[in-house]
C-alpha cells in the first residue's frame, strides 16, 4: 500500500443474517482514501455507511476482502492487535458522543493517552492545548451531563485527536446537534484537517457535512454508486 | 490501563447509583457482621466447653498408661518412677513456656457413706498445690477450703449435690470404701470443702482427696492414673501433644505411656464441636452466598446498563481483560467497603461480648450439658487465631466469584456496539 494512503479496501463484504435471509451490508467495496482527505460517506439508512466505517475502524470483521489502514492490513490482525491499532492509529467520533459519565471533560479527552501510557503531565499539556483550540477552555472539570450536546461532541473530538491518529472516523457527528452547533463543529474539524493534516472520514446524511467534504462517496445497498 | 485507574473508575461507577450501592454494601456488611459474631459466639462457647471439660477432666493433654483404655473394668496406673520420668520431660524449656501446669492424679471408684446415706463415687486423688490455678474444683469451692491439711483425719472435698444426698456439711465425717487389690478398704474422711460446678454429674459423683491419702487407701504407693497437662488455651494442644509424645517415645525404653489430646480423651465433646462447627459453617456459607448473589445482581445490572460504555472503551483501544479488570475492581470495592464496615461492627460487638458476655440463661433455664460438660449460659465471644484472616479470604473469594460473570459479560461486549445509535 502506497505511503500516501490512509485507507485502502479491496472487495470487502460484510454479510448479516436476518432470519433465513443473508443481507450484504457492505457488498464488494474497493476504494482508497489519501492522507489528509476530508471525506464523507453518504447514503440512505441501511445503505451500509456505519458498517463500512466499523470495518475500516477495525470494530468489526469483514467476511471477505482486505483492508489496510496507514499501511497495516487490519484484516490480518487478531483481536488484541486490532485493539492496539485502534488505540494508536484511529480516532472515533460517535453520533451520541459516547463520553464516560464518571469522568470529567479533561479526563475523557485524555483517556486514550492514558491507555497509551503517556505520562500525566504530557497528557494534560496536550489536552489543554486542544481544549483551548476548540473552545472548551474552562470546561475541563465538568462532567458530560454538565455540558451541552455541542460541548460534549467537542470533547469527543478532543479525545479523538489527542493521540494524533492517522485517521479519524466520525459516525454521523452532527446528527444530534442543531444547525449552528453542527456548523461550528464542522469548522473545528475542517480546521484540524487543514492545520494538522488529519484524515477524516464521515458517515453522514447531513447535507451540510456533504457540502464541506472534499470527497463524497455515495452508498446504496452496500455498494458505491458515486465517488467524487 | 493501570490498576489505579481501574479502581478510580470502579469507585466512581459505584456512585452512579448511590442508593443501590449502599444497599448492596450494607447487605454485605450485614453478612460479614453476622459471620464475625456467629464465629465469635461459637468459638467462645466451644472454648469454654473445652476449658471446662479439660479443667474438670484430664487436661488439654494427658499422659496415661498405654493400656489405660484397653479395658473399662480395670484400673491402670503409672508407677511413681514412670510418672516422675514423664514429668521431668515436661520441664524442658520449649514445653515449659507452653504448659501452664501439670497435675498428677490418681483415680479410683468407691462407695461414700454418711450416717444417712451412701452412694457410688468417682474419687480423684490430687496434689492440691498442683491443682490450684489450673483445674476447676479449687475455684468452685463454695464452703471451706480445697484439701488443706487441718487434722489427723484425711480431708475430702465433695460436690454440693453429693453433700445434700448424704446429708453432710462442712466438718462432717464420711467413710470411703474402695477396692485395694482383692480387699475392700474403708477410710474415714472429713469434709473440708464443698464445691459447686453447676455440672450435675460432677457435683453428685466426684470426690477429691489428697493423692497420698488415696494411694494409702488403695495400697498403691506412689502410683498415679495420669498426668494432666494444662495449657493457656486449646489452640496449641496438638503441638504440645506431638512434642510430649516424641519425648516420651525417645525417653522410655520398653512400653512408654500414651499421650492423648483432649479430643482423644473426650471424643464425644470433640465430635460435638466438629458437628457444631460444621453446622455453623454451613449456615454462614449459605448466608454469605445469598449476600454474594446480591453483589452479583448489582454488578451485573451495572454492567448491562453500561454496554455502550464498554463498547466505547473497546472501540478506543481498551483490551477485554482491562474491561474485566475494571468491573472486578468495582466489585472488589463494593465488597471491600461492605467487608470493612461489617468487620468493624462485628469486631466491636465481639470485643464487647468478649468482656461482658452474652447471657443465654433465659433460654437455658434447664441447663445444658454436652458429653458430660455443662454449657455456661453466659457465652464470652472468642475468635480462634486466623478466624479474621480466613473470613477475609472467604469473602474475597465470594466477591471475586460474584464479579466473574459480570466481568466476562462486560469483556465480551462487541466494540461495534459503540456506533449503534
Amino acid at each position: 500500500m502506497p505511503d500516501e494512503l490512509a485507507v485502502r479496501t479491496e472487495s470487502i463484504r460484510k454479510i448479516y443474517q436476518s432470519g433465513d435471509q443473508s443481507v450484504a451490508a457492505v457488498d464488494g467495496i474497493s476504494f482508497e482514501v489519501h492522507k489528509g482527505e476530508f471525506s464523507a460517506i453518504a447514503g440512505p439508512s441501511g445503505s451500509g455507511k456505519t458498517t463500512l466505517l466499523n470495518l475500516i475502524g477495525a470494530l468489526d470483521e469483514v467476511d471477505e476482502g482486505r483492508i489496510w489502514v496507514d499501511g497495516t492490513e487490519i484484516t490480518a490482525l487478531g483481536r488484541g492487535e486490532r485493539a492496539d491499532l485502534r488505540k494508536h492509529k484511529i480516532g472515533f467520533i460517535f453520533q451520541s458522543y459516547n463520553l464516560i459519565e464518571v469522568l470529567s471533560a479533561l479526563e475523557n479527552a485524555e483517556f486514550i493517552l492514558l491507555l497509551q501510557g503517556v505520562d500525566p503531565a504530557e497528557r494534560q499539556r496536550r489536552v489543554r492545548a486542544i481544549f483551548e483550540r476548540i473552545g472548551l477552555d474552562g470546561l475541563e472539570d465538568r462532567r458530560p451531563h454538565q455540558l451541552s450536546g455541542g460541548q460534549q461532541q467537542r470533547v469527543a473530538i478532543a479525545r479523538a485527536i489527542a493521540t494524533q491518529p492517522a485517521l479519524i472516523l466520525a459516525d454521523e457527528p452532527t446528527a444530534n446537534l442543531d444547525s449552528a452547533t453542527g456548523a461550528a463543529l464542522l469548522d473545528v474539524m475542517e480546521e484540524l484537517n487543514r492545520d494538522l493534516g488529519t484524515t477524516f472520514i464521515f458517515s453522514t446524511h447531513d447535507p451540510r457535512v456533504m457540502e464541506r467534504a472534499t470527497r463524497l462517496i455515495r452508498l446504496v445497498d452496500g455498494r458505491i454508486v458515486e465517488d467524487h | 490501563m493501570s490498576l489505579a485507574m481501574a479502581f478510580r473508575l470502579g469507585w466512581r461507577n459505584l456512585w452512579r447509583h448511590p442508593r443501590r450501592t449502599l444497599l448492596t454494601a450494607l447487605a454485605f456488611s450485614l453478612g460479614v457482621f453476622l459471620l464475625i459474631i456467629s464465629l465469635g459466639l461459637g468459638d467462645g462457647m466451644h472454648e469454654k466447653m473445652i476449658e471446662t471439660g479439660v479443667r474438670v477432666g484430664s487436661g488439654h493433654v494427658v499422659i496415661e498408661p498405654a493400656d489405660a483404655r484397653s479395658t473399662v473394668d480395670e484400673l491402670h496406673y503409672l508407677s511413681a518412677d514412670t510418672a516422675a520420668a514423664a514429668e521431668r520431660l515436661l520441664h524442658q524449656a520449649d514445653l515449659r513456656e507452653m504448659v501452664r501446669g501439670v497435675a498428677p492424679r490418681l483415680l479410683a471408684s468407691g462407695l461414700l457413706s454418711s450416717a444417712n446415706n451412701s452412694t457410688g463415687v468417682q474419687v480423684v486423688g490430687a496434689v492440691p498445690d498442683r491443682e490450684r490455678g489450673v483445674t476447676l474444683l479449687p475455684e468452685k469451692i463454695v464452703e471451706g477450703t480445697f484439701l488443706e491439711e487441718t487434722g489427723r483425719t484425711p480431708s475430702t472435698v465433695i460436690g454440693s449435690a453429693l453433700a445434700n444426698k448424704l446429708g453432710v456439711g462442712l466438718g462432717s465425717k464420711v467413710v470411703l470404701m474402695t477396692q485395694a487389690g482383692s480387699e475392700i478398704q474403708s477410710q474415714l474422711l472429713r469434709v473440708r470443702g464443698i464445691f459447686s460446678t453447676g455440672m450435675e454429674d460432677v457435683d453428685l459423683r466426684l470426690v477429691s482427696m489428697r493423692i497420698e491419702d488415696l494411694q494409702l487407701a488403695i495400697q498403691r504407693d506412689g502410683a498415679v492414673s495420669h498426668l494432666a497437662i494444662f495449657l493457656d488455651g486449646s489452640e496449641r494442644t496438638e503441638e504440645v501433644r506431638r512434642l510430649v509424645a516424641q519425648r516420651i517415645e525417645r525417653g522410655f525404653d520398653g512400653d512408654p505411656p500414651s499421650v492423648l489430646s483432649w479430643q482423644e480423651a473426650m471424643p464425644e465433646l470433640a465430635q460435638f464441636i466438629v458437628i457444631d462447627d460444621a453446622g455453623n459453617y454451613l449456615f454462614n456459607g449459605v448466608l454469605l452466598f445469598m449476600v454474594a448473589l446480591g453483589v452479583l445482581n448489582t454488578i451485573l445490572m451495572a454492567v448491562l446498563e453500561r454496554r455502550r460504555e464498554f463498547s466505547l472503551l473497546l472501540a478506543i483501544g481498551m483490551r477485554p481483560f482491562e474491561i474485566a479488570a475494571m468491573v472486578m475492581a468495582e466489585s472488589f470495592l463494593l465488597t471491600g467497603v461492605g467487608t470493612i464496615v461489617g468487620l468493624v461492627l462485628g469486631w466491636s460487638l465481639h470485643a464487647y461480648w468478649a468482656i461482658h458476655g452474652l447471657d443465654f440463661s433465659g433460654a437455658m433455664d434447664q441447663g445444658l450439658s454436652v458429653a458430660g460438660v455443662s454449657v455456661d449460659p453466659i457465652v464470652y465471644s472468642y475468635l480462634y487465631p486466623g478466624r479474621i484472616r480466613w473470613t477475609l479470604i472467604f469473602v474475597a473469594i465470594l466477591g471475586f466469584a460474584a464479579s466473574l460473570y459480570p466481568a466476562v459479560r462486560a469483556a465480551r461486549t462487541a466494540p461495534s456496539e459503540a456506533t449503534q445509535g
